[in-house]
């Protein structure tokens, strides 16, 4: 009397009323809890992300609020330019994944390949520019080991005049004469931790981007074969939703790192 | 695992004999036969775990530094704390019992999502292959919980691959947690709302939300502890401008709640326990629910009484100080509940039923130490000596350990459709409560005295009570080593279980043992409360039996 | 069938929850404010609001920038979140789960940094403690 008995219904084909084909999988009962199940699965997963981006912020305020004044001329050594020119790709590739996976809940399968296809392009573009700065970072000798070496190269190739006017004000006459020697002004250690700081958080996003380039290739290739799997839009709306996390580290990353440096136009 | 083509239990198809391919194991998405992988594997790493620390026991039956040296003792020592903490411990209820009950104790055929939890089988055994390696490949001396700069800067042995294989695990007990929670609120059968839950469902809901919140902080750390050692970024470094206290704020971060991880699977093992063995509701269901969401929470506040005397401010101490007194007030209430669970109850004292005995007396004294522990100027005495071994031991082992032993029991039936050998259970019982006790009791005392923890020689004075504790652990080995020889016994000549040996209440009695892959021919609609036994009345709970469709009444077959 | 009544409890909105396809001008719409706010952190950060106040009143607002720059931060994810992420179209859960996320990160940063700020203040020793010992 108290058991009722409810119908199976696992491995059906149940059509979306805007286009998109969805098929149930074995251990869900309808389409409504599975795809629920998976966006709930995937911020619960995000949420994961954000605590392990949130470890490395943590030092950065530890840091930062410690050594505020070698954070801010170190600051000064990063392009805001490229980083400028980063975001707003980032965000650009934002956008046509909110396309691609409004395209793919439409079931338009050219139009959502054409959006992923950007998506991609976006990134590279973006591991482009980070590449391009990360050599000059190396060739400043700002990378963090034997070879650290910081002495400010005034970001746009800056004078050595330009050196007085920055936030220090009592660079002995010796130390900015010399050119080279500026040691005395910034703590070599504080200034390392800043760009070790920087190439971890920024190498971390890097690799979530690396990441994102081979999911978005992988259900990219599912859509251009027009795979079984690919017909549903929820794997797209989930790679959707890591991009878009993506993007969200990079818009806190991009004033942390590269603004709070006084940049000049 | 096979069950014998000659038995009669294989009649039926169910989750262990549809398919005995090799590959039908290493790449099932079958939940119960996850379960069954990660209770191999956990198994393995808490036998290397055990011999780790049966050669340190030795070592400090006597005063000196005779067996092994200081740094050998340093890598065995550390290997105990590591595998048994990242690799038995924190997988150890959720990954075997969880993954086997959850879907069955909500009505669910699998979890929500099973390729993820193969992979975290996978990604845990890749984790501990790593971890394994840095041990034959010369070991790592920095203790479980790497402590910078020694393990950023100076220490000149595995560490890196260690972490690498801690770092791996981590992300398999990631994906358990996410799957976890996603089952736990999409999966439920119809019917069965929230308090109508198991409580074992509670605790692991619990223990989710905390591996989803701190693993990745303890992630990201350890990665920066990698990055310090590859390129001396200084984060960690005093040298290098850095704070090794900032470390140890966000090691403890997730390394103090990760102890709820490893207890509260245990709390839940432990409300089905007195449940299903008093023949009565758990008394006051809905606070030892809501207590396992509040240690969840409130652990993650009391991190800070790890760095009483590191130099944390005095200010932040004494915050954490009261916070740490708060978190046990939702234990409390667990432990009053049980206890008043079993008043009027018709208590059997079964194996299972005395391993929950025994979690409630040794969680007891385990909790009540850690309140020493809490108060800032005791602490800065027992900081670093053996009573804090003693004391988390007896929440690490008398509480989780009992707790998964006595799960294990109690769920082996369903298990495996085989019943283990009750006298050699019960005596196996007896003999790891008391090898337990004589082991970490006299730590207590020796902790008390002053003896640092981690040092392989000691003052002549300390060897009575230093032999003693060896003794107790040669005893508490035993206690482990017969269940299991007879568990393997049981799987080929023990008697056969029928779907509810116990008379016990919930989901997973309903369906055969063992369990049929798909678990149920027809998902239940739940309209009953959670342990409703119905004691006056038992005709009608063995018509409710009947009724389930595809569960044969009254017995096996 | 019953089973609509049971699963009610249950919280699958399988019927209620249908996933809204956003309009296109929304996403351009977002996407503009999120441009905007970018040129506005930039311009933040060239212009330093800081400075000029102090020049125009004398009122030296410590960290203003950073803190101008963070708030547009926030509403810049906040943006991404709620449209690009649909989490604004989301069920409760999701809502729970996107928060969760970024409430229990607060809390850390908040009882880490409340040691760091509370740091050697108290290590002056008590009066009298010298002839104590």
């Amino acid at each position: 009397m108290s058991v009722q008995v409810k119908q199976r219904r696992r491995g059906h084909v149940e059509p979306r009323p805007e286009g998109a084909v969805q098929e149930v999988a074995h251990q869900f009962e309808d389409i409504g809890q599975q795809n629920e199940s998976y966006i709930v699965g995937m911020w619960s997963f995000l949420v994961t992300e954000i605590m392990f981006f949130g470890g490395i912020f943590m030092t950065y305020i530890v840091y930062r609020t410690k050594y505020p004044q070698t954070f801010t001329i170190a600051s000064g050594e990063l392009d805001w330019k490229a980083g400028f020119l980063n975001t707003l790709i980032l965000l650009t590739s934002s956008l046509s994944m909110a396309f691609a996976v409004r395209n793919a809940q439409l079931g338009k399968r050219w139009r959502t390949l054409l959006c992923l296809g950007i998506t991609i392009l976006c990134a590279f573009g973006f591991l482009g520019v980070k590449t391009v700065e990360y050599s000059t970072k190396w060739a400043h000798h700002l990378v963090p080991g034997p070879n650290f070496h910081f002495s400010r190269h005034g970001g746009e190739q800056a004078a050595p005049a330009d050196r007085g006017t920055s936030f220090v004000e009592d660079a002995s006459p010796e130390t900015s004469g010399g050119g080279a020697k500026p040691e005395g002004e910034i703590p070599q250690h504080e200034a390392q931790l800043f760009f070790g700081l920087y190439f971890a958080s920024t190498g971390l996003h890097g690799v979530h981007v690396i990441i994102g380039i081979i999911l978005l290739a992988y259900w990219g290739g599912l859509v251009q074969f027009n795979a079984r799997a690919a017909r549903d839009f929820i794997p797209i709306e989930m790679v959707g939703l890591y991009w878009h996390f993506v993007d969200i580290v990079w818009i806190f990353l991009y004033p942390l790192l590269y603004l709070i440096g006084s940049p000049k136009l | 695992m096979d069950v014998t083509t000659t038995e009669p239990s294989s009649a039926r198809k169910n989750y262990l004999n549809w398919d005995h391919s090799w590959q039908s194991w290493l790449f099932t998405l079958d939940h119960k036969r996850i379960g069954i992988l990660y209770l191999i594997s956990i198994s393995a790493m808490f036998f290397l775990g055990a011999v780790a620390i049966s050669l340190v026991r030795v070592e400090l039956a006597t005063p000196r530094g005779d067996l092994v040296e200081s740094e050998t003792y340093n890598k065995l020592f550390s290997a105990h704390g590591i595998i048994m903490v990242f690799f038995f411990l924190v997988p150890s209820i959720p990954a075997t019992l969880g993954n086997f009950l959850i879907p069955l104790m909500i009505g669910a055929r699998d979890l929500a999502f099973p390729r993820l939890n193969l992979l975290s089988w996978y990604l845990f055994t890749i984790g501990g292959g790593f971890a394994m390696t840095a041990f034959i490949t010369g070991g790592v001396d920095t203790g479980w919980y790497f402590y910078t700069p020694y393990s950023s800067t100076y220490s000149n042995n595995q560490v890196a691959l260690t972490i690498i294989g801690v770092f791996i695990a981590g992300f398999s007990s990631i994906a358990t947690g996410v799957n976890f929670i996603v089952t736990i609120h999409k999966m439920r059968a119809p019917g069965l709302t929230w308090f109508r839950l198991p409580l074992f469902i509670w605790a692991h809901y619990a223990t989710s939300v905390i591996i989803v919140l701190g693993t990745p902080v303890v992630a990201i750390t350890l990665l920066l502890v990698l990055l310090e050692r590859a390129f001396r970024i200084g984060v960690f470094d005093p040298a290098l401008g850095g704070d090794p206290i900032l470390f140890q704020h966000m090691f403890w971060f997730y390394s103090h709640p990760a102890v709820y991880i490893m207890i509260l699977p245990s709390m839940g093992v432990i409300s089905e326990l007195m449940a299903a063995f008093t023949k009565k509701r758990v008394f006051g269901y809905s606070f030892i629910a809501f207590s396992s969401i509040a240690i969840a929470l409130l652990g993650f506040l009391v991190w800070g009484h790890h760095l009483f005397t590191t130099g944390q401010s005095m200010y932040a101490g004494m915050v954490f100080s009261v916070l740490s007194f708060l978190v046990a007030v939702p234990s409390a209430i667990k432990v009053f509940n049980w206890t008043a669970t079993i008043y009027k109850g018709q208590v059997e004292f079964t194996a299972p039923m005395l391993y929950a005995l025994g979690f409630i007396g040794l969680f007891t004294i385990g909790g009540l130490t850690g309140l020493f522990l809490a108060a800032m100027a005791v602490d800065i005495h027992l900081h670093d000596t053996y009573f804090i071994v003693a004391h988390f031991h007896y929440i690490m082992v008398g509480g989780a350990l009992f707790g998964y032993l006595g799960g294990l029991h109690y769920w082996w039936p369903k298990i495996t459709g085989r019943m283990y050998p009750e006298g050699w259970a019960k005596l196996a019982a007896g003999i790891t409560f008391v090898g337990f006790n004589l082991t970490f009791f006299p730590q207590f005392i020796l902790g008390q005295m002053g003896m640092p923890r981690r040092y392989h020689f000691y003052p002549e004075e300390w060897q009575a009570l230093n032999v003693l504790s060896s003794a107790g652990a040669s005893i508490l080995g035993l206690g482990y080593a017969i269940p299991l020889f007879y568990f393997l016994w049981s799987l080929r000549y023990g008697k056969l279980a029928d779907a509810n040996p116990w008379r016990a209440v919930g989901l997973e009695w309903r369906v055969p043992s063992p369990p049929p892959a798909h678990n149920f021919d027809e998902i239940p609609i739940v309209v009953w409360e959670a342990y409703e036994f119905v004691p006056e009345d038992a005709d009608e709970a063995e018509q409710d039996r009947e009724a389930m469709p595809g569960v044969p009444a009254g017995g096996h077959e | 069938m019953a089973h609509h009544a049971a699963s009610a409890h249950n919280g699958h909105h399988a019927e209620m929850h249908e996933h809204h396809v956003m309009d296109v001008a929304v996403y351009w719409k977002v996407f503009l404010a999120l441009m905007f706010f970018l040129i506005l952190t930039v311009a933040a950060a060239i212009f330093d609001l800081q400075v000029i106040i102090q020049k125009a009143t004398g009122l030296n607002i410590r960290g203003l920038n950073i803190m101008i720059m963070l708030t547009i931060a926030v509403i810049k994810a906040t943006l991404v979140v709620m449209y690009f992420m649909h989490v604004k179209d989301g069920t409760r859960l999701t809502w729970i789960w996107a928060a969760a996320g970024f409430v229990w990160l607060l809390l850390m940063f908040a009882m880490i940094m409340s040691d760091y700020i509370a740091r050697g203040e108290v290590e002056q020793a008590p009066p009298g403690w010298e002839q104590i010992h």
